[in-house]
């Protein structure tokens, strides 16, 4: 597993890679039969769900990142993952519930507040949520609106809970919810995961698509 | 996803924009028949031998989401297609996997067979693929596929170009200048040839073959004052987009989409139209259309009510859905709706302007838009919780046990064990004839498949069994003749759950059914072939009084009026999922998602014919269950275990969603007849039910719906209650219990009689309803002992609190107000109450203590979600802090609960009927109180030494002294007290819109008794998730069947459960500590079930909405709207709605206003 910092041996590659969670992934050929979601569960990130296969329920929601050339601009969008092909995420930086946060150290405010304002039951679309919510703090630099929160989750399904957990635990990262900067401050730094992913971002290269033209 | 109409939302401030594949278009050429790009022409040269679904209905093409969730990018022409073959890989610079260098012009032709171009594949999620490429290019990288250009006049969108991007380059447009769709052109690659097209050229020439790729859609802006149609001053353009769809936001099929575009002259004697254009599109034809007919009709007139009823009476002939297509006179009603709205608020009844035109682009519906429309629930919902600390840590909120790992994807479900060595994936051949003879299966990939299982395979003596109830067995897979669509005929083995799944889809199955008699496929059939399941006597539920005799009383009488209820499926987010381990010994470790381990482990040992302590199951958590993993879940873990059996090898399935709806059925439909009389107050004096329960092809624990249908049925005094069960034996899929089975259909049909009666009498439906409530006399005479204690009866409590939180009077007076000042809108509201009984099953536990003193704790009951666990855990750590020593009020974090193993608990029993959490917690109770007894006098002993004992030193000095540490109990109820009665309300408020038939549910108030709660935060989310699954029942979810009764709404995109944009709005749910009750466990009472009862009030205020609006419509007819009493089906999905409201209204409205003036 290749190290964020190993840029030399970045440029001479000729795989195609992929970031899952901050890991630099080497894709062999041969692959192209499979989803995004089917690589992760079959890698053991068995965190994203599979609901349906057909786009219809979010429980697959993961996060993918890349430098888009067109806008100069990284980008942070949630995908179904099982309908992405595995190799339309080449050279993108793909997150998954498990890399936001995770027990040993420390859950992500997303997860915690899901988990602590009772937003899951069985518990099968709570990572989708997780990452659609995640996806859309990433994907704005302010605080999103209620109509906001409520817009990217009307994708994801939820049988158990009735959403209204949900989106009451959401809710503390809307714009009109002071908690959400001290509380996103405060636990940030903790995370592993995270802090690899800050350092992605303000390095774009990595995840440029075309790096390896 | 290509071919969609995909219109932008009216919602969330985003400007009323097109995309590109809906434009409607102005052209010089007044007659030059245009219509709407419908990019599936472009995209779908020829289906490919297998994926006929490409071809399948319009409705299909109409994919929304008003920006598109699927992989998030979607695009504008999402390329699924295909070029051809002969061209070298990395020739293209466009290699499957690297971007590099990706020019346009190298695109090759290719051959669809092995390649795939997409931009995004979200098009697989609905035009599933059956056969899998192995090379897809994805052209998301192409510069000139991927960018918006703008220029001064124009705007070029790259055909890869996502819908949520295009949004945003439009929002920073944003000046009005723009007016999307105006002739607008496409541009095509053919082979190297550029070619630039009108849309009307474009749709003119016939479907594209492999050679071409749509390159970009060039819309132009449009000033009026600048492009030449408006030198006058006081022309106007008028620009609106329309879409009807189940869900608002999320992703739904649209019935119909419709965008208008006007050129209007404010004249002297009133508004004229120059120039018009309306298109439609996904209501059922191939692709979008104009109706030209009604443009050319409306071009140069005067615009009047005339002059708009005679459009719409064109526009409706024009809008023909095609053969096939579900609800066509809904959809054509609907372009209808949209043409009026459009038209209507330009005009007053005299032809006069009415406001001044708006400006363009359009801001969505005018007739029916919300002064307030966006309120989010996000901030509009209230929880009312009255717990008590007497019995800590129980009562309390505690977060619900795994929350944690759930949030971050540590949980371990069954799929996402790790497969052994060697593990084998399975799939399942199901029937899609309901009575026929099984010929011959053929495999298309034989090589990808391992091996075949199906009946043959069950070993000598074994049985071929899949369920077992106490009611009959039911076969694991079909014998020659299979019995019902979704039976198992097979179960294909390969070495991936995809080649299985593929395998399994694409097996051609030989029916033969010659000779055979024609199916049973409805009750009557089942009637007059007296096709029935028996119910045991002692199950035959006891009616109350004489019939004739309470008709005798009677003023009124109803006679004979028949309710039909259809199925619910179950939508667990988790399908039915089990992996199965050979072990030595001829032993079979099963890890199943089930609700009743003890059963599947008995139903294995039969069909393998081996004794059931060779078969361990192990159940650790369900995703998600209700009802549907208690039987159904037996099937599934045993074909897995034959398998496994046969093959020496592990085997696991996780049962694709298609094939999980189809096989495991849902919910009991059925057809109910009432007869009922009454007095002139409302008072019921006599009721009778005749109703006929289809059941399936086997009985399952279908003979108990009766019981537990009459336990909800009694929830008002009617006098003399008398019924007549039948339990049909049908050709469909064997039905099971789900959430609430029969009750919520009860409590349905009780409300159902309640609203015919005040409806036949002309009195307020909720006067009717106190009338007919119980006193506790006649409770304890229609429920016996279930009744209880006075004190217990807390409904009319409830009741009058609910009158008062929920503001009822207020709300009622200010509704009647809005519906007096509103045309196409009109508001509904209901109260109703629920009543269910529910009854305690014998329940095993065992408490161990550890050496560091931390608990481990087994139950029966399994957790799915419903916070069995940590009710659990709350119970163990109470009942274990009697030892009063330090440091108990710690002990709940010491607490673990283990997942469910069948040999090491035995007699484990089913999760279900509400009442697990409790008998649970009951079971532990008496094991936790023997082990304080042993702890006690030692602690005493310690205490005398120590001064003060912690427990940890306590435990200590248990271990030493050799005190036996586990204890375990069999919790057995007492026959007298087994049973209760649950009791709440609710109240709430829709808003219907005439127009379109759409339901907004406005406010939910809730108020339910859990006695004392064990866990007030668990409780209430049982209350709202029991409550938004029965909206779904209600409101949304449409369990359509084909003439064989096989499930065809078998997907997401077809079987609509209830997403974030359909719950109601405002939610506020009180639960209510009714104190003591001393035959309860520690006085609570259950909260998994009940609450889907009180959706009916959703039901029941949608249609007094309804009336509103049918009184309005007889009004306008001129007619008496006195005694219109109608039945409003479930589920009161749009079409229905709209039905009811008059798909005609429109245009008797229109009438109505000519006839005046
Ligand atoms: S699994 Fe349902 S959207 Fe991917
Ligand atoms: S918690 Fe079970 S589906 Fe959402």
């Amino acid at each position: 597993m290749g190290s964020l910092k190993n840029e030399g041996e970045l440029e001479e590659s000729k795989d195609a890679i992929l970031y899952v969670n901050g890991v630099r992934k080497v894709l062999s050929d041969g692959l192209a039969h499979l989803t995004l979601l089917e690589y992760l569960r079959d890698s053991g990130l068995t965190g994203t769900k599979l609901g349906c296969g057909e786009g219809g329920c979010g429980a697959c929601t993961v996060m993918v990142s890349y430098f888009d050339q067109n806008s100069k601009k990284c980008v942070h969008q949630a995908i179904n993952a099982c309908l992405a092909p595995l190799y339309s995420v080449e050279g993108m930086h793909v997150i998954t519930v498990e890399g936001l946060g995770n027990q040993k150290f420390g859950l992500h405010p997303v997860q915690e507040s899901l988990a602590s304002r009772h937003g899951s039951q069985c518990g099968f679309c709570t990572p989708g949520f997780i990452m659609s919510m995640y996806a859309l703090l990433r994907s704005n630099k302010t605080p999103p609106t209620e109509e906001q929160i409520e817009e990217s989750l009307a994708g994801n399904l939820c049988r158990c809970t009735g959403y209204r957990p949900i989106l009451d635990a959401f809710q503390v990262f809307a714009k009109s919810n002071i908690y959400y900067t001290q509380m996103v401050l405060s636990r940030y730094k903790n995370l592993k995961t995270v802090n690899l992913f800050a350092l992605q971002l303000a390095n774009p290269v990595l995840v440029d698509p075309t790096r390896n033209c | 996803m290509s071919g969609d109409h995909l219109w932008c939302s009216k919602r969330a401030g985003l400007p009323t924009v097109t995309n590109s594949d809906d434009p409607p278009a102005f052209d010089d050429n007044n007659d030059r028949r245009s219509a709407l790009v419908n990019s599936d022409k472009i995209h779908r040269p020829e289906p490919a031998s297998g994926l006929s679904k490409l071809t399948a209905s319009e409705a299909e093409k109409s994919i929304s989401g008003n920006l598109c969730r699927c992989t998030g990018y979607r695009p504008i022409a999402d390329v699924c297609k295909s070029f051809a073959a002969d061209v070298d890989m990395e020739d293209l610079g466009l290699n499957s996997f690297w971007k590099k260098d990706a020019k346009l012009h190298k695109l090759p032709f290719y051959d669809p067979k092995q390649l795939k171009l997409v931009a995004g594949n979200t098009g697989t999620g609905y035009y599933k693929e059956t056969e899998y490429y192995n090379r897809y290019i994805d052209l998301r990288f192409i510069p000139d596929l991927s960018t918006i250009r703008k220029t001064g006049s124009q705007i070029e969108i790259g055909a890869t170009v996502s819908i949520s991007e295009l949004i945003l380059a439009l929002e920073e447009e944003n000046n009005n200048d723009l007016i999307l769709g105006v002739r607008s052109k496409v541009t095509i690659l053919t082979g190297v040839k550029k070619e630039i097209l009108t849309l009307e050229e474009f749709l003119e020439k016939p479907a594209l073959d492999s050679r071409h790729v749509l390159l970009s859609v060039v819309i132009p802006s449009l000033k009026p004052t600048e492009n030449g149609y408006s030198e006058h001053i006081k022309t106007k353009l008028l620009f609106e987009t329309y879409r009807a769809s189940p869900r608002p936001l999320g992703n739904a099929l649209a019935y119909l989409n419709a965008a208008f575009l006007a050129e209007i002259c404010n004249g002297d004697d009133g508004v004229v139209i120059n120039r018009i254009r309306l298109a439609f599109g996904s209501f059922g034809v191939k692709h979008a259309i104009r109706a030209s007919k009604v443009e050319n009709y409306l071009v140069g007139k005067k615009l009047s009510v005339n002059l708009i009823y005679e459009a719409v009476k064109l526009l409706r002939a024009a809008i023909s859905p095609e053969n096939g297509t579900s609800h066509p006179a809904y959809r054509s009603s609907l372009a209808v709706s949209f043409l009026f709205d459009f038209l209507f608020p330009i005009v007053d009844v005299d032809g006069r302007l009415h406001t001044p035109p708006c400006d363009y682009p359009g801001t969505g519906s005018r007739l029916t838009n919300d002064d307030c429309e966006r309120m989010t629930l996000l901030s509009s919902a209230k929880q009312l919780i009255e717990s008590s600390h007497e019995n800590y840590p129980v009562g309390e909120p505690v977060i619900k046990s795994g929350a944690a790992i759930q949030a971050s994807g540590e949980a371990i479900y069954v799929d996402d064990i790790p497969s052994p060595l060697g593990c084998l994936h399975g799939a399942f051949i199901y029937s899609t004839k309901p009575l026929a003879r099984v010929k011959n299966i053929k495999l298309k990939c034989e090589n990808d498949v391992n091996s075949i299982v199906t009946f043959q395979d069950i070993p000598k003596g074994g049985d071929n069994i899949g369920i077992k109830t106490g009611f009959g067995p039911e076969p694991l897979f079909c014998n020659e003749l299979t019995q019902c669509t979704g039976q198992a005929i097979a179960f294909v083995v390969a070495e991936t759950q995809k080649d299985a799944d593929v395998a399994a889809d694409t097996a051609i199955v030989d029916y033969d059914v010659e000779g055979l008699e024609p199916p049973i496929l409805t009750v009557e059939q089942a009637v007059e072939k007296s096709s029935f399941f028996e119910v045991p006597s002692f199950l035959y539920p006891s009616q109350v009084g004489e019939f004739s005799k309470g008709m005798a009383e009677s003023d009124h009488q109803i006679y004979s009026v028949e309710i039909r209820l259809p199925s619910q499926y179950y939508f667990y987010m988790e399908t039915q999922t089990t992996l199965a381990i050979p072990d030595e010994d001829n032993c079979m470790v099963v890890y199943s998602s089930i609700q009743a381990p003890e059963y599947a482990q008995g139903v294995i040992a039969r069909c393998l014919n081996i004794p059931e302590h060779n078969v361990r199951v192990i159940t650790r958590r369900v995703g998600g269950g209700f009802g549907g993993k208690a039987m159904k879940a037996m099937p599934v873990a045993t074909a897995c275990a034959l398998a496994a059996y046969k093959l020496r090898r592990p085997v696991r399935t996780y049962v694709n969603r298609k094939t999980d709806m189809i096989m495991t059925a849902g919910r009991h439909p059925m057809k109910i007849n009432y007869t009922v009389g009454f007095k002139s107050n409302g008072k019921i004096t006599a009721l009778h039910l005749d109703i006929l329960i289809n059941a399936g092809m086997s009985p399952d624990v279908s003979p108990i719906i009766p019981w537990h249908m009459v336990g909800s049925l009694k929830k008002y005094n009617f006098g003399a209650f008398t019924f007549d069960f039948k339990v049909c034996k049908t050709n469909h899929s064997s039905k099971s219990a789900m959430r609430a089975p029969g009750e919520v259909q009860a409590s349905f049909i009780a409300e159902a009689v309640i609203e015919h009666v005040a409806s036949r009498l002309s009195l307020d439906v909720g006067l009717v309803r106190e009338m007919n409530f119980h006193s506790f006399d006649s409770l304890k005479l229609f429920y016996g002992n279930t009744a209880g204690e006075p004190s217990e009866y807390t409904l009319p409590i409830i009741w009058d609190k609910l009158m008062k939180s929920s503001n009822f009077e207020y709300r009622v007076e200010m509704i009647n107000k809005f519906n007096k000042n509103n045309i196409w809108r009109k508001k509904g509201i209901s109260r109703i109450p629920i009543l269910q009984d529910v009854s305690l099953r014998p329940t095993p536990g065992k408490v161990s203590i550890l050496n560091d003193g931390s608990v481990v704790v087994e139950v029966g009951g399994i957790e799915l979600g419903q916070g069995l666990w940590t009710k659990v855990k709350q119970m163990t750590a109470y009942c274990l802090s009697a030892v009063q020593c330090d440091g108990v009020r710690g002990l709940l974090e010491k607490v673990r609960v283990l997942q469910a193993d069948t040999l090491s608990m035995v007699q484990g029993g089913l999760t279900a009927g509400s009442t697990t959490s409790e008998a649970s917690c009951e079971a532990v109770r008496l094991c936790c109180d023997v082990l304080v007894a042993r702890l006690v006098s030692l602690k005493e002993k310690v205490k005398e030494q120590t001064g003060s004992v912690s427990w940890e030193l306590l435990i200590r000095h248990a271990n030493m002294h050799s005190v036996n540490l586990s204890a375990s109990s069999f919790f057995v109820p007492e026959s007298a007290s087994m049973r209760y009665i649950n009791y709440g309300a609710a109240v709430s408020e829709v808003e219907v819109n005439l127009l379109t038939g759409e339901t907004k549910i406005l406010q939910t108030d809730i108020i339910y008794d859990c006695g004392q709660s064990l866990n007030p935060a668990v409780d209430l989310g049982q209350i709202e998730g029991a409550f938004v699954q029965g909206i779904g029942f209600f409101m949304t979810e449409e369990y359509l069947t084909n003439a064989d009764g096989l499930l065809v709404a078998d997907s997401t995109w077809t079987y609509k459960i209830p997403t974030i944009d359909t719950i109601p709005k405002q939610l506020n749910v009180q639960i209510l500590n009714s104190g003591h009750h001393k035959n309860r466990v520690l006085s609570s009472k259950a909260s998994g079930e009940p609450p889907l009862l009180l959706a009916a009030s959703v039901h029941c205020a949608t249609r007094a909405a309804i009336k509103e609006a049918r009184n309005q419509l007889f009004s306008w007819n001129g007619l008496d709207a006195l005694d219109s009493f109608f039945q409003l089906d479930v589920p009161a999905t749009m079409p229905v709605v709209k039905t009811l409201c008059g798909l005609d209204n429109v245009e008797f409205y229109l009438q109505s206003l000519l006839s005046r003036s």
